[in-house]
């Protein structure tokens, strides 16, 4: 793999331009952006005509970028990830074939895998996860763009399956071999809030809140994401008020921006919202909305957090509901962790209500 | 040993010239902007603090044979203190202190660096000037680093900055190019400003700023039309939208060009307190709204220090998503009541307003009923390709459709083309409100709902396996229409994926984490042939092979078989498999021939 993705790219666009292909040069040029800013909606405007010109021409390194990219602006705008699966691995067959694993954006279908399974039941698919990031970045250049974003992944991965020492030595390696993962770096706004969770992992609540100051979220999910994790922090030193007032800021943002995972384990910390009814709605709601989309682990966590308050309310109409979206979300899990048994608690518990 | 002692921090202005000039201004032309921008604020301050009765008026000349360039007002003027503290001191604005102690949005700088850009572009700065006060100075400097003041018999009330141009900025003592650059700049401003002493000022008078309420609604648009055709650099304007937000207005306009979709042609220009700040600001339009322009002016907005951007704190993404409401109320107001306008913007941006309705629900329907998607019979109307749909809305996602694309062709259902800009978005949007069935060609959801599988008794199937079984291919009974479609191949993506991934040679290209996932999901798929032969049980010719006896049905079927793969089209067919195809063709058609002349005692 001679150059990074930006250079082909670019070169590409040259191509296209001195073709008098101005206009598809300019679309192709921008898509990348529309995913990156997570405007899924021009995306999938786009996308059927540039597919049909790539593949007319039978451009396939062109075919990989697009339909990666594709595929990034639909997990990370929280569609079902599950219809994304076949195609996701029809893409790693045809970015893996000699014509096309040269492509530079061939590593990033591996970003792809893992956003989608991450999507769908993180922690039940972090050992697989994991796996294959740590394959990944053992043959790769930390030179390459690629390097970022699978660091990125593999911390992650590891925070899913609660190793957080490891994923702090993961991301410790990444910024010693990429400086765009030092915290002076361009992937630092990204990485911040993977490193938050891995410094609240092992307890290091107040390196995690400077972590915090010193990053600056690229987007809503990003601030919403920051505030969670500074809500577990602040709940680790004691200060609950403060982290209450985070906690705050977040059920404030629209349901599309709030990370569940985050905000299910920060509420998880705090007792004392526990006896607010508007916290127990906006779990249940926000567990459907999880059910809904496919995402299924935070459905789970999100009710079962629900069911705890809801009972603890004696609002038993809720804490119904939270039980019907465990049900639901179960038999989707790929490890139930503990999952089965908690549910057969939970139903108990109504049963005896 | 000396002790220590705090000394005072020095400045070295030709380093900090060259800041400014490389890294806080983009443009040279810039210090124009802001020597305007200075002479205004004096002329504000000379309303506020004095009330006199006055003609404001900003004055800009070139004299290309000097090589200067020369700004005049009659604002308020200097006095030598004010001269020591904001000409001679870097970073002290006068106008941010009385922006605050007025409380007036007439003031437009905030930095205190405006003057500084003098520095940028001459080698020598000369200020005569005559304060409000009644007292005169000449303030000479070169290159800023060193001064001299010295009164003067006092003139009228205001200043006049004369700057002799460095070598390398005498393009800016060029009539045409100093004209361009205020123009650009300062059209909006309040004040009048005459370049080169022309009579007429180069400000314009943007509609929003002179409409009455209870105007004929007619003379509104014509002059929103006329200043739109002054102002948009590219194309002709064919309608406009007006532009009210919290705290400032504007104006939108179409272009009078067609335009495919996708194409981005958006140009916006914005405006705080009457000078522009930011040019071609086009991210601040939706980014389906490629077909028009605008311009924004509000004083709630916040320039950066340069003042060539806006900040984008939480102002300028509220004035953002107005912007958008305002479009899109806008453009259904025109669809619903402009029925000509309207005509004519759909005839050149049709595509373009399938990804404006794609983005907006309550634009989407108002508008979709308009607007047309491409079909394989031509751009149709959704409603239209409804009513031909019986089974639900065809779209192919790719140029070739494969063999269920024949189906809808051969049904006389209208494909839409969803490889084209917005056609499949649009119908996806449109069936899933009306609650239509989308069949998505060459996709397994897509076979589900043309060939629905069907049983029949065992007899019958037992022949039909006989006839048309082949190793590599796997058997679907189906009724579907039309029934003179006998019999179709295509390939099974899953059953592609699930014999790629499980092969040996996936070890070989792919690692093994990302492979033991892909396993794991094609493992739960059930094990068949990825050729899929789709026999139409509706078919007369099925229907008598049935009743043949067994060497006619057997020659009939090797036809019926050939002439699926050749219909098929797939890659995986290749080019062997088509020749094959076309030798079975050939064969079957000769032996069904053959039998009948031997039957007809031939």
């Amino acid at each position: 793999m001679a150059d990074s993705v930006w250079t082909w790219l670019w070169r590409l666009s040259e191509e296209l331009y001195d073709m008098g292909e101005e206009d598809i040069s300019d679309k192709i040029d921008n898509f990348s952006s529309l995913a990156y800013e997570k405007d899924q909606k021009q995306v999938e405007l786009a996308f059927p005509e540039l597919i049909a010109f790539a593949r007319a021409r039978q451009n396939k390194w062109l075919e990989i970028y697009l339909r990666h990219w594709r595929l990034q602006a639909y997990v990370n705008t929280n569609h079902d990830p599950r219809p994304l699966v076949p195609e996701v691995l029809d893409l790693l067959a045809f970015a893996n074939e000699e014509d096309t694993k040269d492509c530079p954006q061939s590593t990033c279908v591996i970003d792809d895998i893992t956003d989608i399974y991450a999507a769908i039941d993180a922690p039940g698919f972090a050992l697989e996860r994991r796996a294959m990031l740590e394959e990944t970045l053992a043959n790769l250049s930390p030179h390459i763009e690629c390097y970022n974003c699978i660091t990125m992944s593999l911390v992650d991965a590891l925070n899913d399956q609660n190793e957080f020492q490891l994923a702090l030595d993961a991301f410790e390696v990444g910024k010693r071999k990429s400086s765009m993962i030092s915290e002076d770096g361009h992937f630092f706004n990204y990485l911040s809030p993977l490193v938050m969770k891995s410094l609240i992992g092992t307890k290091q609540y107040q390196r995690a809140l400077d972590i915090a100051e010193r990053s600056t979220p690229p987007n809503e999910d990003g601030r919403c994401s920051v505030w969670a994790l500074e809500a577990q922090a602040l709940t680790g030193l004691s200060n609950d008020a403060h982290a209450i007032t985070k906690i705050d800021q977040v059920l404030a943002q629209s349901p599309d921006h709030i990370n569940v995972a985050e905000l299910v384990c920060a509420v998880r910390d705090l007792s004392s919202l526990h006896t607010r009814l508007d916290i127990t709605e906006k779990l249940n709601e926000l567990a459907q909305l999880s059910l809904e989309r496919g995402r299924m682990r935070e459905g789970f966590d999100a009710a079962a957090l629900a069911f705890e308050c809801a009972s603890g309310q004696n609002r038993h109409d809720l804490a119904a509901h939270a039980v019907t979206i465990m049900e639901n979300t179960l038999p989707h899990l790929n490890r139930e962790l503990g999952a089965a048994d908690r549910l057969r608690r939970v139903q108990a518990e109504l049963q005896d209500t | 040993m000396t002790t220590a002692q705090y000394k005072r921090t020095s400045v070295d202005i030709a380093g900090l010239l060259k800041v400014l000039g490389e890294n806080l201004y983009s443009r040279p032309e810039v210090a124009v902007r802001e020597l305007i921008q200075n002479a205004s604020d004096a002329i504000s301050r000379r309303r506020l603090q004095t009330g006199d009765q006055f003609s404001p008026r900003i004055d800009i000349e070139c004299h290309a044979a000097d090589n200067q360039l020369i700004i005049s007002d009659n604002g308020s003027g200097l006095t030598d203190t004010e001269i020591e503290q904001f000409l001679t001191r870097i970073g002290t604005g006068y106008t941010r202190s009385l922006r605050r102690d007025e409380e007036s949005s007439d003031l437009i700088g905030a930095f205190g660096l405006g003057f500084l850009t003098a520095y940028m572009i001459g080698n020598r700065v000369e200020v005569i000037t005559t304060s409000q006060t009644g007292s005169a100075f000449r303030f000479l400097s070169e290159n800023g680093e060193r001064y001299i003041v010295s009164p003067i018999t006092p003139g009228d009330v205001g200043s006049v900055v004369i700057i002799s141009l460095k070598d390398k900025y005498e393009y800016l003592s060029d009539y045409g190019r100093l004209l361009d650059v205020v123009t650009e700049y300062c059209s909006l401003m309040n004040i009048p400003i005459h370049v080169q002493g022309n009579s007429e000022p180069i400000n314009k008078v943007p509609p929003w700023r002179i409409e009455a309420e209870n105007e004929p609604q007619i003379r509104k648009q014509k002059r929103r039309l006329e200043f739109a055709e002054i102002m948009e650099p590219y194309f002709d304007p064919v309608c406009t939208i007006p532009l009210d937000i919290d705290d400032g207005q504007g104006l939108l306009w179409i272009h009078d060009r067609s335009t495919y979709g996708g194409a981005d042609n958006r140009w916006m220009q914005i405006y705080v307190r009457g000078m522009m700040v930011a040019k071609n600001k086009h991210e601040f339009l939706p980014g389906w709204a490629g077909f028009l322009s605008g311009m924004l002016e509000s004083n709630s907005l916040n320039p950066t220090a340069s003042r060539e951007d806006i900040i984008k704190d939480a102002t300028y993404q509220s004035a953002r998503r107005q912007t958008a409401q305002n479009l899109i109320s806008g453009l259904t107001d025109i669809a619903q009541n402009q029925p000509e306008v309207w005509r004519s913007i759909l005839r050149r941006h049709n595509e373009a307003l399938l990804g404006a309705a794609i983005a907006d629900d309550a634009l989407f329907r108002a508008i979709y009923k308009d607007l047309t998607v491409p079909t394989s019979e031509g751009d149709l109307g959704l409603e239209d390709i409804q009513s031909r749909s019986p089974n639900g809305l065809a779209i192919a996602l790719q140029v070739d459709g494969g063999a269920d694309e024949i189906v809808s062709r051969a049904f006389g259902t209208p494909v839409i083309l969803g490889y084209r800009y917005g056609a499949a978005a649009m119908a996806h949007k449109f069936a899933s409100i009306h609650d239509l069935d989308i069949i998505e060609l060459g996709t397994k959801r897509g076979h589900d709902v043309l060939f629905p599988r069907v049983e029949t008794d065992p007899a019958t199937e037992e022949r039909l396996r006989h006839l048309f079984d082949e190793e590599d291919q796997t058997l679907i009974l189906s009724e579907f229409d039309p029934p003179f479609l006998s019999a179709l191949n295509f390939v099974d993506a899953e059953q592609s994926l699930k014999a790629y991934f499980e092969d040996d040679e996936a070890d070989k290209k792919i690692s093994q984490g990302a492979l033991g996932l892909a396993r794991a999901f094609t493992q739960k798929i059930d094990k068949q042939a990825p050729l899929h032969l789709v026999i139409n049980l509706r078919s007369p010719i099925i229907k008598a092979m049935l009743d043949a006896d067994t060497s006619d049905a057997e020659a009939c079927a090797k036809t019926v078989k050939a002439s699926a793969k050749m219909l098929c089209k797939h890659k995986a067919l290749g080019t062997h498999g088509f020749a094959t195809a076309m030798e079975n063709l050939n064969a079957g058609l000769l032996a069904m021939i053959t039998a009948m002349g031997a039957r007809n005692g031939g």
